[in-house]
């Protein structure tokens, strides 16, 4: 039972909380299955992650994504970068073992990494297909092989699978598919999470230091001088990440944050702690519990 | 009377309504009807108000079960409902992930408003593409850093399986103090 489904049903920046919070290993396959697609869509996507951490993508139609970008770029020669590989360690990333033996630099890897990630940002804009994501250690069981990480095609840089899902949707176009999901107007935000380094951008910091379930996206819209269109589809970027969930507006007769909570550390260990919960202290008595639980143990 | 009070909680089609019909000694007061959103894409009726069962044990004590709707946006019912129990089940589809966010935003907005002793049960387990306990637990919003509450399997179709989740619930509830 991996974790499976289609993007109608899930989407992946959900797919990519799981796997973070989860702190997982291992592979997500991805095909498209819609029509229009453009090229760099099509074929099965292979992304992968390790503790929680994006790592690398395979595109089945491009097995050696990797070493036919550092070619094209012109960095090392096709026959020494043959030998390179043929000397890395089996289970070294390909980019580490190339800087290890400076034939790259720390910049060039980064780009090559950025263009990683770039792909993945990509598969964000595709709302129809299929997902499954195999732990490795599942997937060794289950094929009874030895399958490791795609150390050929592994810069050595890693980047946390939320931060990937927020770069994501920080340039996401396709909302109309998320219409149904769209926080409401009235609604307020509560955090999910006491703490994270994530790095937000200024109004998904705000949204974080003030989701106590007491400020509507509306007013938040209004304090902040930006469309109430922005704020929803931030607020659920953040909704899907798993790090704020869409609650009733409460009121609590609280001032709103000035705007220069922006600049403040991005953590939400900083922000207000209010709280509308009241701890309720059971009226039921031992008698009635140990009577009831006999009950249900003796008659069912 | 000392009359102990529960929730049923979860999205539609998770099971609550069959879940105290299974195991209330009384016809369940019906407050389903015929769904015309798109739940109806899911079952022909479901419930607008809640459904109540009961347990009695003796002259002097009794259960109630409320059953809330399942509607996948915020209801007022669910704030009556919630402010009037010791405990609650949260009940969650296993086999539909697409209801895995509405079933969090469910849990937050009670635990925007009460704290109180409670289980997640997980229904159609072995359903075609169910989910893991573990990763439906991270779809959830639970993680190493957040503590979960107690996940049970069940059937709300089986009366056993049913009463074992309540004991569990019960177990949960002997945790916290109690008079």
């Amino acid at each position: 039972m991996a974790i499976s489904g289609t993007l109608e049903a899930f989407s992946l920046p959900e797919v990519f909380q799981i796997i973070e919070s989860g702190h997982k290993s291992g592979m997500l396959t991805f095909k498209s299955s819609s029509k229009d697609l453009s090229i760099d869509l099509n074929g099965t996507f292979e992304l992968w992650f390790e503790k929680g951490n994006f790592i690398s993508i395979i595109n089945s139609l491009d097995y050696q994504f990797l070493i036919n970008e550092i070619i094209k770029r012109g960095w090392i020669d096709a026959r020494n970068l043959f030998k390179t590989t043929q000397l890395c360690p089996t289970n070294q990333a390909l980019g580490t073992y190339i800087k290890q033996q400076q034939l790259l630099n720390e910049s060039q890897i980064d780009s090559l990494f950025k263009m990683q990630t770039d792909m993945a940002i990509k598969l964000f804009n595709v709302d129809r297909g299929w997902f499954r994501f195999e732990d490795l250690e599942q997937i060794n069981i289950n094929t009874k092989e030895q399958k490791t990480f795609p150390w050929s095609e592994m810069t050595g840089q890693k980047k946390k699978a939320t931060e990937l899902s927020l770069e994501a949707m920080r340039i996401f176009s396709n909302w109309s598919r998320f219409t149904n999901e769209m926080p409401a107007h009235n609604c307020g935000l509560q955090r999910l999470i006491n703490h994270c380094n994530l790095h937000f951008n200024s109004l998904e910091e705000y949204l974080c230091n003030t989701a106590d379930g007491s400020i509507s996206l509306h007013k938040i819209a209004q304090k902040m001088e930006v469309s109430i269109e922005r704020v929803q589809r931030t607020a659920l970027s953040m909704i899907l990440a798993g790090l704020l969930e869409e609650v009733p507006e409460v009121s609590l007769n609280v001032n709103m944050p000035a705007n220069n909570t922006f600049n403040q550390p991005s953590n939400f260990t900083e922000a207000k702690n209010i709280s509308v919960k009241t701890k309720k202290k059971s009226k039921v008595s031992n008698s009635l519990i140990n009577n009831l639980a006999n009950f249900l143990k003796s008659n069912f | 009377m000392e009359i102990f009070k529960i929730a049923v909680t979860g999205n539609v089609g998770a099971g609550k309504t069959t879940f105290i019909r299974t195991i209330s000694e009384t016809k369940v007061v019906d407050t389903e009807r015929r769904a015309t959103d798109e739940t109806s894409l899911l079952k022909e009726n479901t419930t607008v108000a809640f459904d109540f069962g009961r347990i009695t044990l003796n002259p002097e004590q009794v259960l109630y079960m409320y059953g809330t709707p399942g509607q996948s946006r915020f209801d007022f019912m669910w704030e009556i409902v919630i402010n009037q129990v010791e405990a609650y089940v949260l009940l969650v589809a296993a086999h539909r992930p697409e209801d895995f966010r509405g079933a969090r935003r469910i849990l937050t907005f009670i635990n925007q408003r009460v704290q109180i002793p409670m289980i997640i049960g997980l229904t159609h387990t072995d359903c075609e593409g169910a989910w893991q306990k573990e990763d439906i637990i991270l779809a959830l919003g639970f993680s190493a850093n957040k503590e979960c509450p107690p996940v049970v399997q069940v059937n709300p179709e089986n009366p056993g399986s049913v009463a074992q989740s309540l004991v569990v619930l019960l177990e949960e509830l002997m945790s916290v103090s109690v008079v």
